[in-house]
């Protein structure tokens, strides 16, 4: 068999495939040719050439498609890993139900967990994290949980961490929930040894303290030297004399009043302002403070009505809610025009217990509103009076209320006078 | 007689307060510097009272009541007048047999003599 080109009459030419064949019948030999026409074969043959071609190139530049995109997730995935790993933050993240499923190296750095270990394994019951005391927080309070239940970020720095050499260690924690097309679908916890942080606390408030100490002696002296003029242990003073004496006492017991209260953020700020409950009668607690201050409402001609039960019993620590209504009645004199009045009246319910301080004073700007709780804050008219202040009081009036597990709630408007609230839990709360 | 008060008060500006105050008032009044110089002479002095300061070189006012406390001498009354203050400081000093237990920068003169007065009173 052979092929060949074979030429058409008219002059075309095409391809030909040609058989021979010869056969013997008796004396005789036969010979048979056949010629196929191969035109139709052979275009199949190139048209199925150029098919394998082609579909080669395409499976070839497919497989190159899924190298660069496996390349290029692996990339990603190292890129991830290199920067979550290299975060100084540990961070773990869980599906809702609180299995872990990731850890990133600081974390397991941190807790001594590792992440093998720890991977779908149930975040709350694997890390563990405890209050000051040493006792476990429950799963309610961890701030994961309320992250998760609420949908919001939630952050506390009151935590300690257990690590798995039983180290313990205090944590800034930072909770987020993973929100996935509104759905909540798992969070993350960041976390942060801040025990570094709280030794400089810790000496920071060791220096205030000894600080306010030194500043109070000098001032202690002065205060006893100008007091033995005024009590007339020096002799006679004129009234001039006894005038400016008089002013310089009180320029020196305000130098007192703020070294005090920086002590008392000094130790709020570490932690060691504590509080002991006992069962307080705060109506007569007012009536004391109020008659305590009695001189000085006297000179500003205002008069302070106490308007409360003869007894009102509820548990707390009594010279430090006394500083509490010392500082709202302080402030309340201090911010009112002369001749003003002054109110104090009760509310109580069978949990809380509630003392209005109310003044007809300037009162506080709605800006100043969102600051009035924060240290070394006062209000930007507060200067109008020539009142003296170290925006302090509030700062801890409000820290103090807070241990109480209670409140304090502000009414004003500026020139509308102000009404301080304080209210109390009357049942002792762990 | 004049009843007999040893101030101890490193502070010398304070010292003359308290003296001043006291003596007008006709106390004997006797000054020591630190607790080491009071535990010298409290023995031959037996004051009624000691107005005691806590913070003080050498021997400091809890070391002093310690010492005191061990000479036995209960008729002398002990009144810790301080601007340090804190819960347990003010029971270490009660427990060590501490009369009372004063804020110092909280007083006048009148007031601190008022106090003084009360104390020796009291059984």
């Amino acid at each position: 068999m052979i092929e060949a080109t074979a030429k058409h009459q008219n002059g075309h030419k095409f391809p030909v495939e040609l058989s021979f064949a010869t056969w013997q019948a008796g004396a005789q030999a036969f010979s048979t040719a056949i010629v196929r026409d191969l035109t139709v074969h052979h275009m199949l043959v190139k048209k199925l050439a150029q098919k394998t071609e082609q579909l080669e190139d395409r499976v070839q530049s497919q497989t190159k498609l899924l190298r660069s995109q496996l390349a290029q997730s692996e990339k990603t995935q190292a890129e991830d890993e290199a920067l979550l790993g290299s975060i100084g933050e540990g961070m773990v993240a869980m599906d809702k139900s609180g299995r872990i499923f990731y850890a990133n190296r600081e974390f397991t750095r941190l807790t001594g967990a590792n992440l093998d270990q720890i991977k779908g394994r149930h975040f709350y019951s694997t890390i563990t994290v405890e209050n000051e005391s040493g006792r476990l927080i429950p799963r309610s309070h961890r701030p994961m949980q309320q992250a998760l239940q609420t949908g919001r970020r939630v952050s506390s720095d009151e935590y300690f961490y257990r690590s798995t050499d039983d180290r313990v260690f205090p944590v800034s924690v930072t909770a987020a929930p993973i929100v996935l097309k509104g759905k909540v679908i798992g969070g993350i916890d960041v976390i942060r040894d801040i025990t570094k942080e709280k030794e400089v606390d810790r000496l920071k408030s060791e220096f205030v303290s000894l600080a306010s100490h030194q500043l109070r002696t000098p001032a202690t002296a002065v205060k006893g030297l100008l007091a033995l003029l005024l009590e007339g242990y020096n002799g006679k003073l004129t009234p001039e004399q006894t005038a400016n004496i008089k002013q310089a006492f009180d320029e020196n017991e305000n130098e007192l009043k703020l070294v005090d209260d920086m002590l008392d953020v000094a130790k709020l700020d570490a932690g060691e302002l504590m509080i002991q409950l006992a069962p307080v009668d705060i109506s007569r607690l007012i009536r004391e403070v109020v008659a305590e201050q009695h001189i000085i409402s006297k000179t500003r001609h205002q008069t302070v009505d106490i308007d409360l039960p003869r007894e009102l019993l509820v548990p707390a620590d009594r010279s430090k809610i006394r500083m509490v209504f010392e500082n709202l009645l302080t402030n309340a004199g201090k911010y009112s025009p002369e001749g003003t009045k002054i109110q104090v009246s009760s509310e109580q319910s069978a949990k809380k217990l509630s003392i209005h301080v109310k003044d007809r004073g300037i009162g506080i700007a709605a800006k100043d509103m969102g600051n009035l709780f924060k240290r070394f804050s006062r209000a930007t008219n507060a200067a109008q009076v020539h009142a003296s202040g170290s925006g302090l009081g509030l700062y801890l009036a409000k820290k103090i209320v807070d241990l109480h597990h209670g409140r304090i709630e502000v009414e004003s408007g500026l020139g509308q006078g102000s009404t301080f609230t304080v209210i109390l839990p009357k049942q002792h709360k762990e | 007689m004049a009843k007999i008060i040893l101030v101890v008060e490193d502070y010398q500006s304070i010292q003359k307060v308290f003296e001043t105050a006291l003596a007008s008032e006709g106390y004997d009044v006797t000054v020591a510097a630190d607790g080491q110089e009071a535990l010298q002479i409290v023995d031959k002095l037996r004051p009624d009272l000691i107005l005691l300061d806590l913070l003080m070189p050498n021997v400091g006012g809890l070391e002093f009541l310690r010492l005191f406390k061990a000479k036995e001498h209960p008729e002398t009354k002990v009144v810790v007048f301080s601007n340090l203050s804190s819960p347990e400081l003010y029971k270490e000093a009660t427990e060590l047999g501490a009369a009372g237990f004063l804020a110092k920068s909280k007083f006048t003169p009148k007031e601190l003599v008022e106090t003084i007065k009360d104390t020796l009173a009291k059984k």
